[in-house]
């Protein structure tokens, strides 16, 4: 049926006529979102400013105001938490950037082609692995009978223990997650090179241009717009980049100093001890940022780039 | 054409930074099987140092599937897991995204927002576990499926390319009498294949190598997933090093065979993805770039 009724009110209700069908079955994707994906919302508003007892639950347990952000900010740990949230995500963010983008470049120069598809299928494989494979991979390779110390121990070097000294947690952290994303970050950066036109290479390349002077004049200002969008995208991540589920692996008590971020204190110390006021207070507090974050970084991401989630 | 002076600098330099890159990233794999395939007598009468087992064995497999039935138990766990979560996850996003890609679907507006807003705020941790938990599925196996079904980043992918699909075939079906419910599964679902194997494939590797939200709320051990084992078993290796340091580091009989254990379940837990994995780089491409940039 076609509604083409001029009065809009009859109009809609027709359509809604039309799509009866649809709503109803949206009611149990819509319910489920309700359920969980909303009412944790609430659940986290009330917790925040209440003292939560298992007696009183989510309803009946006392308002206490701002007591258990004044709990968090007043306890240095928080400001140790927060530290090592933004340094992990930077560190995330900037140290993946960069390779990403210079393996798109070098895999889009590549004139072998056969080892581009070989390259390509081989670097993306790893973005699939679960944390804890990866984990299980860095631990074959890094703990006291791995690879390295094997190795070290065969030249006569001492065995030096990468897992437990809080020295090499970010490294590992940082270069474990470079190796399982450094070729799935090309993808983006290749697909915007694909669509340069191939005529502006060879143009340079009868002018005499070089290599790196067609990367500086042609390459680069063609993936400029998706460095921007990547970037200024980063912007709304600079929280939520530090990886709970990566870290939750990586961590040990030993290294809490510089290795304990929001999410692993709020399963931790939230969720394991029970605290679930102060924990419903912390990732408030980080959702909160995080929203304004991604929002401010959408805005910039349309305004520069052009494009954006919405 | 034949590469000289710089050109042939520059194409030398790339190939080998690349061939070093696939060799770091390569490597790691192939020691991962091959300890798995060693023979803990082996490992210390080589010397520890060795990559190629030259006598090859399945025992670790083979204990795995033998002694410890937890494991194939687990297995099947994830399995069913990345079957019905798919399923119904996959299921809810496509309508979803039909929903939010109609112009002419009174109410598309707010739940548009109501989607949107799911990727940008989230509930936290904790009140998501009280929420399971009121909802009845603490230690249940539907705790895994059911609190993770919506999936907003999916939905606006889905939107994306719903709303991209060619309109006169729409229009035509409509005129041919067609209701929106027939529209939805003879019209757009059979012109959206390529986005329904991507985020099918996708949300089935993310159910397969889920672990964390089964460590919050799965508490029987016959309800534990592949991942979430593994990572416990991590975590004992931990306990245990940390409690007896000395004696475990000379342990070496027992910690080799709980290293080729370990490596033969992690090389079961990457067996999936690889099978998958062909038909994921056939799509994901596709699914990456309608997700990242809006048309």
């Amino acid at each position: 049926m076609i509604c083409q009724s001029t009065v809009k009110r009859n109009r809609t209700l027709c359509r809604m006529k039309d799509y009866r069908w649809i709503y109803l079955i949206l009611m149990v994707p819509i319910a489920n979102m309700l359920l969980f994906r909303y009412y944790p919302m609430l659940v986290q508003l009330l917790l925040s400013f209440k003292n939560y007892t298992i007696k009183g639950g989510i309803w009946g347990s006392v308002w206490v105001g701002l007591e258990n952000f004044q709990k968090l900010f007043a306890s240095g740990q928080f400001g140790t938490l927060l530290v090592n949230t933004l340094r992990i995500s930077l560190l995330q963010i900037v140290i993946n950037f960069v390779p990403s983008v210079l393996l798109a470049i070098f895999l889009f120069d590549l004139a072998y082609s056969k080892m581009r598809s070989i390259a390509q299928s081989i670097l993306y494989i790893p973005h699939f692995f679960s944390w804890v494979v990866v984990y299980n991979i860095v631990s074959v390779i890094f703990s006291n009978t791995g690879y390295i110390n094997l190795i070290r121990e065969s030249v006569g070097l001492p065995s030096v223990s990468y897992m437990m000294d809080s020295s090499f947690f970010l490294p590992l952290l940082v270069g474990s997650n470079l190796w399982k994303s450094i070729g799935w970050g090309t993808i983006l950066y290749l697909a915007a090179l694909t669509s340069i036109d191939t005529e502006l290479f060879d143009v340079a390349k009868i002018d005499g241009a070089g290599p790196l002077q067609r990367i500086r004049y042609i390459t680069l200002p063609g993936i400029l717009p998706v460095m921007v969008f990547t970037m200024t995208m980063s912007l709304g991540r600079v929280f939520s980049a530090a990886n709970t589920e990566q870290i939750l692996l990586f961590y040990g008590p030993a290294n809490y100093s510089v290795s304990d971020v929001i999410g692993t204190w709020v399963y931790r110390q939230g969720l394991g001890q029970l605290q679930y006021s102060l924990g419903a207070a912390v990732s408030l507090f980080e959702s909160a940022i995080g929203l304004c974050l991604v929002v401010l970084s959408n805005k910039a991401a349309n305004k520069f780039a052009h494009v954006g989630i919405w | 054409m034949k590469l000289r002076g710089s050109e042939l600098v520059y194409q030398v330099f790339i190939f080998i930074f690349v061939l070093l890159l696939v060799v770091v990233c390569f490597f790691p794999l192939l020691y991962v099987v091959c300890v798995s395939l060693t023979s803990e007598a082996e490992w210390i009468e080589r010397g520890k140092l060795m990559l190629i087992p030259l006598k090859p064995t399945l025992s670790a497999y083979k204990k795995i599937f033998t002694v410890n039935a937890s494991l194939i138990g687990s297995l099947g766990i994830s399995a069913i897991r990345t079957i019905i979560g798919t399923s119904f996850s996959l299921s809810s996003t496509l309508f979803l995204g039909y929903a939010v890609s109609r112009r002419d679907m009174p109410g598309t507006k707010p739940l548009m927002f109501l989607v949107l807003f799911t990727v940008l705020f989230n509930g936290g941790l904790i009140p998501t576990f009280l929420v399971v938990k009121e909802a009845g599925m603490y230690n249940t196996f539907w705790s895994m499926v059911i609190p993770n079904m919506v999936n907003g980043w999916n939905i606006l992918v889905c939107r994306q390319f719903f709303s991209n699909l060619p309109y006169d075939v729409e229009e035509a079906a409509q005129i041919d009498g067609v209701g929106k419910l027939g529209m939805f599964f003879r019209i757009i679902l059979p012109m959206s294949l390529a986005v329904i194997a991507s985020l099918g494939l996708f949300t089935a590797v993310n159910h397969w190598n889920a672990w964390f939200d089964a460590m919050v709320y799965i508490k029987t051990e016959t309800l534990k997933p592949l991942q979430l084992v593994l990572y416990q078993m991590h975590k004992d290796a931990n306990l245990s090093a940390a409690a007896n340091d000395f004696e475990s580091l000379t342990d070496s009989v027992a910690r080799s065979s709980s290293r080729s254990l370990r490596m033969a379940l992690t090389v079961i837990g990457t067996v999936p993805i690889l099978c998958v994995y062909p038909f994921l780089q056939k799509y994901f491409v596709k699914g990456v770039y309608t997700g990242a940039v809006k048309g």
